[in-house]
């Protein structure tokens, strides 16, 4: 057994732990662990901490084996202990697993273990164990050690609490801020459609994540021509939603500024390249002016996926194919410009990769062609009547598959 | 479903062969497969098995080009699916980082 000076010494060690520990980082706990084992001359050390995740069980934060080969496993021996007192409320001091029913695994005589319940105001807050082969024969032998275990898990009662104070209420503040990130990028998707004679618009967005990176504005110009821009930013979270901000921004100050989709798109770039290229990112981006009394469609692309013009005359699929590279890829890129006249009837469908790319249990992707079947199927629906049958196929196909990518979709229809 | 790299090198070439899925799962061990450059004067990528890759595994493959670039080696995209193909070229990758960068599978 330790001399008092090197049980002061311990514990100070351990405190000094306790206070150097960064308030969401479990590591320290590990520390602690081999720390007690090495100090002790003990075989095993673990540290649990109490949790109300279905019901109230327990995580072992920390373990640590002194001796790597022994003929049973202490972990399931460590953990049938914690169990123990987590359920019995009661310590295990000194206590010899030989003989006891709860230890099924292993019958030996010379294996004991201390777990002691760590314990303040609230209850229960975590278990301490210690597991040792070598008895304390006389009886300052136990009572010392006994002394030095609960003076370690005064110590360590505080510095779990702590750890699960802090953590929690990190969690909890991430989880808030999360929760206003996605207020605020719902509200950045269009949510007052403007209403034009003759043409019926509808959009739709589901996000995957809290927030993601898919962009879709639809708005009016200075010269009173629909602007719609669709985009996705690459990768997902928190950088890709501010990426999408950012495009938001950005396409909508060169719409105002440019009444060609080319030079919108191009300026967009300009803006944009110097900080996506430097950390690696890019942005797709597709624009579209629509002229509400020539009916023509005109197009700019920046690597985004061609959407997809219905022909209600022949009832074929045409992709609006432009190439362009993405934004963030070519410095003072000056893109192209294509369009298209459009009749009574006809739908173009502006999307982003999730809608095709939706996986179902098997693995299956949605697909373009299916897409594209559906919007012949339902061509007599207006606008956000297609887009309700779009997503209720896309829901029966993917049925309750957690989807990892965002889907994000826009119709414009001419209706007369 | 993972990515698998097979990597070997011959003289001053660094040949790399992919089988997977390469996305925001895996885009990191496509990062990593290019950490040892020194002596390398040439890499090529067998993209036969690649059968899906996402936004964030084609800026994968972006920051490797940009890489290889930047530290004067040859970089070479073979073997690639049409499917996959079609998906780096509506994001404009062989306009950025030339034709000659990426060889379509022939089937």
């Amino acid at each position: 057994m330790l001399n008092e000076f090197r049980q002061t010494q311990l514990l100070y060690r351990v405190c000094s732990l306790l206070i150097k520990e960064e308030q969401d980082n479990h590591e320290v706990f590990n520390q602690i662990a081999a720390l007690l084992c090495q100090e002790l001359g003990v075989i095993g050390s673990s540290i649990w901490l109490a949790t109300n995740q279905g019901g109230v069980g327990l995580q072992r934060l920390a373990f640590f084996q002194a001796r790597e080969e022994l003929s049973y496993s202490l972990q399931n021996l460590d953990f049938q202990a914690a169990d123990l007192v987590n359920v019995q409320g009661n310590g295990l001091i000194l206590h010899n697993i030989h003989n006891d029913e709860n230890f099924h695994e292993v019958r030996r005589d010379d294996l004991w273990v201390t777990a002691y319940p760590l314990k303040n105001k609230s209850g229960l807050i975590g278990v301490f164990c210690i597991w040792d082969n070598c008895y304390k024969h006389t009886h300052q032998e136990r009572e010392d050690f006994v002394s030095l275990i609960q003076k370690v898990g005064s110590e360590l009662t505080n510095g779990l609490y702590n750890y699960k104070h802090y953590s929690l209420a990190d969690h909890k503040r991430i989880k808030e801020e999360l929760e206003t990130a996605r207020r605020i990028q719902f509200d950045l998707m269009p949510r007052e459609l403007p209403f034009l004679q003759g043409t019926s618009i509808g959009v739709r967005t589901i996000p995957a994540n809290e927030v993601g990176g898919d962009y879709l504005d639809i708005f009016l110009t200075n010269s009173k021509h629909l602007g719609i821009a669709i985009g996705d930013v690459m990768g997902k979270g928190i950088p890709a939603a501010l990426w999408m901000a950012m495009t938001k921004v950005a396409m909508r100050t060169a719409a105002k500024d440019y009444n060609q989709p080319h030079i919108a798109v191009s300026q967009v770039n300009s803006v944009l390249f110097p900080d996506l290229s430097r950390q690696g990112i890019f942005v797709t981006l597709f624009y579209a002016l629509y002229d509400l009394d020539k009916k023509t469609l005109l197009f700019s692309n920046a690597g985004h996926l061609p959407p997809l013009l219905y022909r209600s005359k022949t009832r074929k699929i045409e992709p609006l194919q432009l190439k362009g590279a993405y934004i963030g890829g070519v410095e003072n890129k000056i893109y192209q410009i294509s369009g298209v006249r459009l009749e009574k009837g006809d739908i173009v469908l502006f999307y982003t990769d999730g809608l095709i790319e939706a996986l179902n249990s098997d693995q299956k992707q949605f697909g373009i062609e299916k897409v594209a079947e559906l919007l012949n199927s339902n061509a007599l629906y207006d606008a956000s009547q297609i887009i309700d049958r779009l997503i209720v196929d896309l829901g029966q196909f993917t049925g309750d598959y957690y989807q990892t990518d965002d889907i994000t979709l826009a119709v414009l229809k001419v209706e007369s | 479903m993972p990515l698998e790299i097979e990597s070997r090198i011959e003289k001053d070439m660094m040949i790399q062969k992919m089988s997977g899925v390469l996305d925001i799962s895996t885009v990191e061990l496509l990062h990593n497969s290019i950490n040892y450059l020194c002596e390398i004067t040439k890499v090529i990528y067998d993209f036969d098995n690649i059968k899906f890759i996402d936004s964030t595994g084609v800026g994968g493959i972006a920051s490797v080009i940009r890489e290889c670039q930047k530290n004067k080696v040859t970089i070479k995209i073979n073997n690639i699916s049409p499917e996959v193909f079609e998906v780096l070229d509506i994001l404009g990758l062989p306009e950025i980082f030339g034709e000659e960068t990426f060889e379509v599978k022939q089937i």
